[in-house]
Order: C-alpha cells, then structure tokens, then sequence
C-alpha cells in the first residue's frame, strides 16, 4: 500500500531531471538583438540558419553575395546567442573553431569590441551580420528575427 | 611556494580571456598561433616520442597561422613552425572559395585523413597531449602535409546532416622508423647507424576524404591515398593507404577511433589503429584513456618480434582553464619496440641486444592557442 509515494517521488524527480535538461523557460527574453545590413532582404531566420551562417557553414546570402558575420566581445553576450542560436556553450564554440583554424579550413567571425562597433561595420558593411545586446540602439541596421522553427 | 603556483595559475586564468587573434582591417589579415610545452620521462632505457630516461624539458614549440583576405573569395594562408630543432614552414596554401560546395587549393596543404590529419599540431583540439603514435606518428600513414592542388567542400541538409569531401594529387613525404631493418634477410646496408625517423617521399597520389556528420554529434570518415613510393635508385613501389574514422559527442562525452593500413605493395604492411574515450567532469576537469596499437609486416622478415609491434594504453587527466588553455598529464604504458627505444641504438644493436620490452612514459605539459 505504500506504493504510491514512491512512485509520486519517482516522476517528481523524472520532472525536475527534465526541466533541468531543457534549460531556461522557451518564453525568456532573449539578451541579444541579431542586426543585418539595411540592403540585406532578411526579415526573420530559421535558428537552425542563422546558426549555420555564424559556423560559416553557409557564407552566401540567397542573392548569391557574401555573408560577413560579426561578433561582440562582451562573454554574456556571446554565451547567450551560443546558447539560443547554436544550442552549445561559448566554450563549445571556441573549440569548434580551434578545430577550423588551425586545420585551415575556416576562420571565425570578425570580432569586435563592442555594440557600437557592431553597429558601425554592420550597417557600413554590405552583406554583414551580427548579434548586439537587447539595449543597444540599432538605428540604422536591420533587425532581424529569430525564428521559433529550428 | 603553492601560494606563488596558486597566483600563477590564477594569474594565466584571467589572462587568458585577452589573448585573442589578431584581425587587422576587418579580417583581410588574421593571425593565430599555437603553443606547447611538456615535460616527458620514459622507463627502462627506452626514448619514446620526445621522453628520455633521464627526462626530456626540452620540448617547446610554437606555430603562427597567418590568413591574408585580400577579397571574399581568395585566402593566402601560412603556418609556421618554431621548435627547438628547427624552424620550418609546416603549409602555406591559397584557396579559391568558388562556393560552399566547391573550394579549389594550392600549395602546401594539410594532408586531410582521418579524424586529426589536419590538426597534428593544435593541442588544444584533443584530450591527450599528443595524438596517437600508432597513426600519426612515424608509422608511415599519415603525413603532416602533401604538396599539390586539391578541392573540398560541403552539402548541408536542411535535416542537418553534412557531407563534406577533399580530393587531393600531388606529392608527400612520410615519416618512418625502420627499427626492424636488421632482421632483414639478406641484410640491408647501414644497420650500424643510429635508428632515426626515415622520411621518404610518395610522388603521383590521389587522395580523398569523404566525411559525413549527423545532426547528433557522429562524424564517419573514410580517407585514403595511393601513388608512387621511391625506394632507392632502381625501385618504385605502389603505396596505398585507407583507413575509416568515426568521432562522437555525447554531451560530456566524447569517443574517437580510426583503423588505418598502409600498404607498400610486395614490400610491407601496416596496421594503426586507435580508441580514445574523454569524459568532462565540468567545463575544467577532463579524464581520458586511450588505446592503441600499430603492427608491421614485411615481406623478407619471416616470424614476429617486438620491433615490429606497438601497443600503449593511456590514461590522462587534463585541466581546461579556457577552450584555449590546457595543461595535460598522462601516464602510459607501451609494450613492444617499434617506436619505443633506447635513443643512440643501431638497427643491429636493437637485435643483439633486445631493449627491454614494456616502456612506461609519463608527459606533463600545457599547450593554448589564440
């Protein structure tokens, strides 16, 4: 008769053992803003795309021109865009582009140190594309949403 | 004295995060660089690898990857390669990107095989300071560059599934120890010379590599390259090679294992093969095994011996202070004489008086890159 409990225990636990591989709640404001290019034709990305693209596993944009990813130094930032958009860690990241780099095959995305200066290549850039904190003022650039499909 | 160790590490850690590449001109120059340095000590007279008996500090390498982009579409790239022996240029290529599915090389090129061919040097792209003797060291399989033109590419799946090829012509040098050679019969010349690593050019090739990726995190290779193998003055042989590679990640986990051979046609055979498992405890405390083991036969030694065999077990524990910083300590266990030996043998000296047959090596060092 003392059945129940445990059982009770058993997918509270199963619960919570979910609920911590799933990660944050889906309906979190995202701490990121992905920016493009004004002439870029790009209202909305599939995640699954937009991540592709910062891997460079894409490098043209449907027109055929080139696609030049850029990205901010600021680690919350990067961590939350790896996180949403490649579904790995930034040091997941990292180690995927060591193994790039020092094979020769690719090199990671232009780097730079801060929203404004995102901005500024961005929107001086054709083809450009990167991600800023949700704050930043974006005047200027494209906003680009994420899609919710993978 | 452990405050002081303590203040270092603690002092590298934070360093680290600055240490970027350097992007000059919005990526039209990009440099890159990768360092190393361990300590190795071998058992029972035997050298293996860098160790010594008496324990080898001299160990220290670094390499510079500098990428000029004068147009979307061109890269110039070059490696260069500083040691204590010498300094060298390990590739210099220039790729033609004409799209994703299709980019053309030319120069100097990583030789692409297997799961490591392309990263023989980047120490902070695998679990163990070095990668497996029994394939990428000098067993003659795999090589660290070849000299000629080739083509790669990818096709992704929407489903996330990726194809990517490398085709490849031209020539390579392999690295070889022929500790066996006074075994031989009849007996080749020069057996009262140091044993050393032989290079020995393979000229005509054709090589590929097809590798497909899932969207889980399994990657399956199946790489080889055959062509025109110089023996002396008088005799050309064929060689071939092939080899299958799969690499996994499970989350934490991560397995990677190759079988290669290598075929000297009428001459010798060689089989390398690899397993290597590492388990992250957190995003710092890294524990890794590794087994392996390589085998040679040849054609006019008749019957097995320890110079013909390499077997090793490896167990590590590696500290991850970034993706870009680790420092790395093993232990392994080597039984059989073909790569490990006493460092100023003769091939005839390695017969009449056999070193002993079980090594154990232990390597303590810190590799990083930027």
């Amino acid at each position: 008769m003392t059945r129940p409990l445990p059982r009770l225990a058993a997918l509270a636990a199963l619960a919570a053992l979910a609920a911590l591989a799933t990660g944050p709640a889906r309906g979190a404001e995202p701490t990121f803003l992905v920016v493009a290019h004004p002439a870029v034709a790009v209202a909305e990305l599939p995640r699954a795309q937009l991540s592709r693209l910062f891997l460079k596993k894409d490098t043209q944009w449907p027109d055929g021109s080139t696609v030049r990813p850029v990205e901010p130094l600021d680690p919350g930032v990067r961590e939350a865009f790896a996180r949403q958009v490649h579904q790995r860690s930034a040091a997941a990241i990292t180690a995927y582009w060591n193994a790039l780099i020092f094979a020769g095959r690719e090199l990671p995305p232009l780097e730079k140190a801060s929203d404004a200066d995102v901005l500024a290549y961005v929107r001086a850039t054709p083809g450009a594309i990167g991600y800023v904190s949700a704050g930043a003022d974006t005047a200027g650039a494209r906003i680009v949403a994420v899609g919710r499909t993978p | 004295m452990r405050r002081l160790a303590l203040l270092a590490a603690v002092s590298i850690a934070t360093a680290v995060p600055a240490a970027r590449a350097a992007d000059l001109n919005d990526g039209l120059l990009s440099i890159h660089g990768d360092g190393a340095w361990s300590y190795q000590r071998s058992s029972h007279g035997n050298g293996y690898l860098e160790a010594t008996p008496i324990g080898n500090y001299d160990t220290a390498s670094f390499n510079l990857l500098v990428a000029v982009r004068p147009s979307p579409g061109i890269t110039f790239n070059a490696y260069l390669e500083f040691d204590p022996d010498h300094v060298g240029l390990e590739w210099m290529f220039v790729e033609w990107r004409v799209s994703d599915r299709l980019r053309l090389r030319a120069g100097r090129i990583k030789q692409p095989i297997g799961n490591s061919g392309e990263l023989q040097y980047a120490g902070t792209t695998r679990p163990f300071y070095e990668l497996a003797t029994s394939i990428y060291g000098p067993a003659n399989i795999v090589a660290t560059s070849f000299l000629g033109a080739g083509a790669t590419g990818a096709f992704t799946a929407a489903s996330g599934w990726t194809l990517a090829y490398d085709a490849y012509a031209g020539a390579l040098k392999l690295s070889e120890l022929e500790t066996y050679r006074a075994l031989e019969v009849p007996a080749p010349p020069r057996l009262a010379d140091p044993v050393t690593v032989d290079r020995q050019q393979v000229r005509e090739i054709l090589g590929g590599r097809l590798s497909l990726t899932s969207p889980f995190d399994l990657t399956l290779r199946l790489s080889g390259y055959g062509g025109r193998l110089r023996k002396d003055e008088v005799r050309q042989v064929t060689f071939l090679v092939g080899g299958l590679s799969a690499q996994y990640q499970l989350g934490r986990l991560k397995l990677d294992a190759e079988l290669f051979v290598s075929d000297e046609v009428g001459i010798e055979r060689a089989l390398g093969t690899a397993l290597t498992a590492a388990w992250s405890f957190d995003d710092h405390w890294q524990l890794a095994a590794r087994l392996e083991g390589h085998q040679t036969w040849v054609a006019n030694i008749t019957g097995g011996s320890p110079l013909l065999r390499h077997r090793e077990g490896a167990l590590g524990l590696n500290y991850w202070f970034t993706p870009a910083l680790v420092v790395k300590g093993s232990l392994h266990r080597i039984s059989g004489n073909h790569f490990a030996f006493p460092g100023d043998a003769t091939a005839q000296g390695l017969v009449t008086t056999p070193p002993a047959g079980q090594t154990t090596l232990f390597i303590l060092g810190v590799q990083f890159a930027f």
